[in-house]
């Protein structure tokens, strides 16, 4: 199961943002870290790399989100 | 520790990792992340030149995670999409683990022993048919050791890295220009430019971390504008301003156009060119060379004067305004450009030319020598730079910017290697299309290559027009491989040598800005995967122990001859005791005083690990600290330029402290479309992978993403030709056919009259397709330019 840390860079405009931030914190794959400013830290957990590429999208299409950067990926299993 | 523990600790450091670049990017000081029982190391990606700097996390001898290291310069804690699954690199399925040797044309295990007594009496049979072909994804190391066994101990310079494929037109235009290689700038232009003008250079896709810094100043509301010159849109195109698509090959008569333009309106920076330049063309343009002869303003002036807005328009197919937009550019006195460019201009029949004309509009703008004002070429491998160009293994070069044409540079390299006088041969080796055609040619016919050993590539699947370069390989003749998994290059290998990859091992690299970077061993390889370092080693003492004269120094000595504190020999060749001393270490330090001659210091070994990497030239200051140098003929910046000079190009080819302007002329490509074969084929790379994908293609969500290489086509010519999306097509050129699914516009939308294929794909070899016809200076072949015509399957 693939745990990735995003940061997600929120609108300028308060509004969408506050908006974005509720959504994403109500969404049960993803943990919320603290915001910075227009900067938000979250860890993603996802059943496979499809629903982590899904998830992915979802955030980067929330009006009120910016930009969505991969931080940390974690190597699912890794074999000997 | 259970699955459960273990998913809960990598979901906190996942959470830390980010909450600390979202903290970061604030402006708050960083915090370092808790470490949840992994340990942390840096190292820099093992992809593209860029260097950008990871974390990687290693828990239970495995590595588990990968970060964007927050520290880092480069990429400031972010990382593309192949960077950030660089760890699932290691872990293959189909990793090469023990060393394997053809008989009867299968591939059958063979111990290390026996494997390196083959590989050293193959070239004790013929030491200077013998030939190594390298990469620029050797470490520094590496490079400096192949180096120091074909030059000092075989007097053989046979020695090539595939960098002559990517980045050697980008060394002779340097050269050509400023007398000595790499970049003046660095990416810290790309943060204060003004305009960023990309020539062929898709950096969105290649180096996407650079292209971010860039556009991120876009979200921040600064205002900056891209100016993508292209031959068929890509994804930069989407964030350009102004989009030029013009035709093959007229790039060349573009940059003259802006020439052109400034002596029209007479607004070329007379003062910078009056005290810091002088002109240049050659002399004969059937037979260009890397000198050329001198020309006067004049000459200069008569020679641009054809190329008008007008005439270039029906050369290129821009439009008059987009000429004169970029005329405006260049005229402006106010505005910071910075240049980049990568494969478009450097896999050109004619890109020593483009590469030179590039320097020379920044020249003759005065758009050179202060924060965002620079040409800058980017490299496409993690240490093309580093070890290709610094240490010096392409076939006419020593370490350091030495060249072996000249007489005092092999003396001074003898004297460094303690060898004897005359041992450096004073004759140029093959460079890599001729390499590899020797290779492939019968001995009786002159094919005087016998036995090749290829380390961290892949010419399987790299090298040009591939049925006569590679797939040609004669009866007789041995290739021995080190590799991390089988390859197109195995497929015909006599002898596998499975390799230790990147953090596996202790390494060097060089980045596209000047950029040292290293790294320390974090897990151990698998199998018995061994270190490319230490195959060198154990074949050259294996030499010694054959007997042959040159794997021992004046004293009599082992050629790489290793000592501990007291010193007593350590031998290094016996894999047991390799790890006795930091191998790495030995061979950088012994190798960091030749980077002085050019001024190219490099940092201290020590100094490196302390670092994300440091841009030399590096300094000492009187404190004991290092200062690295971010913009080179500066004398605000750079330590070796003359007081009071404000520029001053020390080591410029006319010894005057002046960089040249060259004029070069526009000239058709050798293979345009025609009749017959009416279609431009361009091949590259795609966001998913790097190269020839042996390393992403393992990676499952890079495969998954982009599983396949494909034939971008117009939609108008697939109709033509009754083609349609998805379809398989047959695509041919002059040197063989290949079968792809056709996909209409795909993402680049190529223009009318146009094709275009990756080459990550070793079941489609793209380069079964491509011309071997080669830049007359720089002998980097063409990969983006040639004729093909197409058929539905």
């Amino acid at each position: 199961m693939p745990v990735n840390g995003l940061m997600v860079t929120l609108s300028a405009d308060p509004g969408p943002a506050s908006h974005a931030l509720e959504s994403i914190a109500a969404h049960a794959g993803i943990e919320c870290g603290e915001r910075h400013e227009r900067w938000l830290g979250v860890a993603v957990e996802s059943r496979d790399d499809q629903e982590a590429r899904e998830l992915h999208a979802w955030l980067e299409s929330l009006p009120g989100v910016e930009q969505v950067n991969v931080i940390l990926v974690s190597l699912d299993e890794p074999s000997p | 520790m259970s699955s459960l523990e273990r998913r809960n600790f990598l979901k906190a450091t996942a959470l830390a990792a980010a909450s600390a670049a979202a903290r970061q990017r604030a402006g708050a000081a960083a915090v370092e992340a808790p470490a949840n029982g992994i340990e942390w190391n840096k190292a820099p990606c093992r992809f593209c030149g860029t260097g950008c700097h990871v974390k990687v996390g290693v828990r239970e001898g495995k590595v588990v995670a990968i970060a964007g290291h927050p520290d880092a310069p480069v990429n400031k804690g972010l990382l593309c999409v192949k960077g950030y699954h660089v760890g699932g690199i290691l872990y293959g399925q189909d990793r090469l683990k023990q060393p394997m040797l053809r008989r009867n044309g299968v591939l059958e295990p063979i111990s290390w022993e026996d494997a390196i007594e083959l590989a050293a009496s193959k070239i004790m049979e013929a030491p200077e048919q013998f030939a190594i072909y390298g990469s620029g994804q050797w470490t520094i190391p590496e490079g400096y050791a192949a180096q120091k066994l074909m030059r000092a101990g075989l007097s053989n310079n046979h020695l090539e890295p595939n960098a002559r494929l990517c980045m050697a037109s980008a060394v002779t235009g340097f050269l050509s220009t400023y007398g000595v290689d790499e970049p003046a700038g660095c990416y810290d232009d790309l943060d204060t430019c003004d305009v960023l003008v990309l020539w062929g250079n898709n950096m969105a896709e290649m180096h996407p971390v650079l292209f971010s810094r860039f556009i991120d100043r876009r979200t921040r509301g600064e205002k900056v504008t891209l100016v993508d010159l292209g031959t068929r849109r890509t994804r930069t195109t989407e964030f350009a301003d102004h989009y030029l698509e013009f035709r093959p090959q007229s790039d060349l008569a573009i940059a003259c156009c802006i020439y052109q333009q400034l002596i029209e309106r007479g607004a070329w920076n007379k003062d910078f060119v009056d005290k810091h330049c002088a002109f240049r063309a050659d002399a004969d343009i059937t037979k260009p060379t890397l000198d050329g002869v001198a020309i006067s303003f004049d000459e200069f002036k008569k020679k641009v004067a054809d190329y008008t807005p007008e005439k270039v328009s029906q050369i290129s197919g821009l439009p008059v305004e987009q000429l004169r937009l970029l005329g405006d550019l260049f005229a402006d006195p106010k505005l910071k450009i910075t240049s980049t460019w990568c494969m478009g201009l450097n896999q050109h029949t004619r890109a020593t030319a483009i590469n030179r004309l590039v320097h020379g509009i920044h020249l003759f703008s005065g758009k050179f020598g202060s924060p965002g004002n620079a040409p800058t070429s980017l490299t496409g491998q993690p240490s093309a730079c580093g070890t290709a160009r610094e240490v010096g293994t392409l076939c006419h070069t020593l370490p350091g910017g030495r060249l072996i044409a000249n007489p005092e540079h092999r003396k001074e390299c003898e004297e460094h290697w303690k060898v004897p006088a005359g041992r450096i041969k004073e004759t140029i080796g093959y460079h890599t299309v001729l390499m590899w055609e020797k290779f492939c040619t019968p001995a009786d016919k002159g094919g005087d290559i016998r036995t090749i050993l290829v380390q961290c590539t892949n010419p399987g699947q790299s090298l040009p027009n591939l049925k006569k370069l590679f797939q040609a390989k004669q009866a007789g003749k041995f290739l021995i491989v080190s590799d991390v998994y089988p390859t197109a290059t195995t497929e015909l290998a006599d002898l596998v040598l499975p390799a230790a990859l990147w953090v596996e091992k202790n390494g060097v690299y060089g980045n596209s800005e000047r950029r040292t970077q290293q790294w320390f061993k974090m897990i151990e390889p698998p199998g018995e995967a061994r270190e490319d370092l230490w195959i060198i080693l154990a074949i050259a003492r294996k030499l010694h122990d054959l007997g042959h004269p040159g794997m021992k120094d004046k004293d009599g000595n082992f050629l790489f001859r290793i000592t501990d504190e007291a010193g007593k020999e350590i031998p290094v060749w016996d894999y047991a005791h390799f790890h006795d001393i930091n191998v790495d270490r030995v061979l950088y330090e012994d190798y960091r005083p030749l980077t002085h001659l050019k001024h190219k210091h490099v940092a201290p070994y020590d100094e490196l690990a302390k670092h994300t990497g440091l841009r030399w030239p590096v300094v000492e200051q009187p404190d004991g600290s290092y200062r690295e140098t971010r913009f080179r003929f500066a004398e605000f910046d750079d330590p070796f330029v003359k007081k009071g000079s404000g520029i001053d190009f020390y080591h410029s080819p006319t010894h005057d402290g002046r960089a040249q302007i060259w004029f070069c002329p526009y000239e058709k490509h050798p293979e345009e479309p025609d009749q017959e074969y009416p279609f431009w084929l361009c091949t590259g790379r795609v966001l998913e992978h790097w190269h020839t994908g042996t390393m992403t293609m393992r990676v499952p969500q890079l495969r998954g993403a982009m599983p396949n290489a494909y034939a971008e086509l117009h939609p108008e010519d697939a109709a033509a030709a009754g083609i349609a999306n998805g379809d398989k097509i047959t695509l041919s050129t002059r040197r063989g056919d290949l079968i792809l699914t056709a996909w209409l516009n795909g993402r680049s939308r190529p223009p009318k009259g146009s094709i275009f294929v990756p080459f990550f794909d070793e079941k489609r070899l793209a380069n079964l397709l491509t011309l071997d016809v080669f830049c007359p200076i720089s002998k980097e072949p063409d990969y983006k330019k040639c004729a093909a015509r197409i058929r539905k399957a």
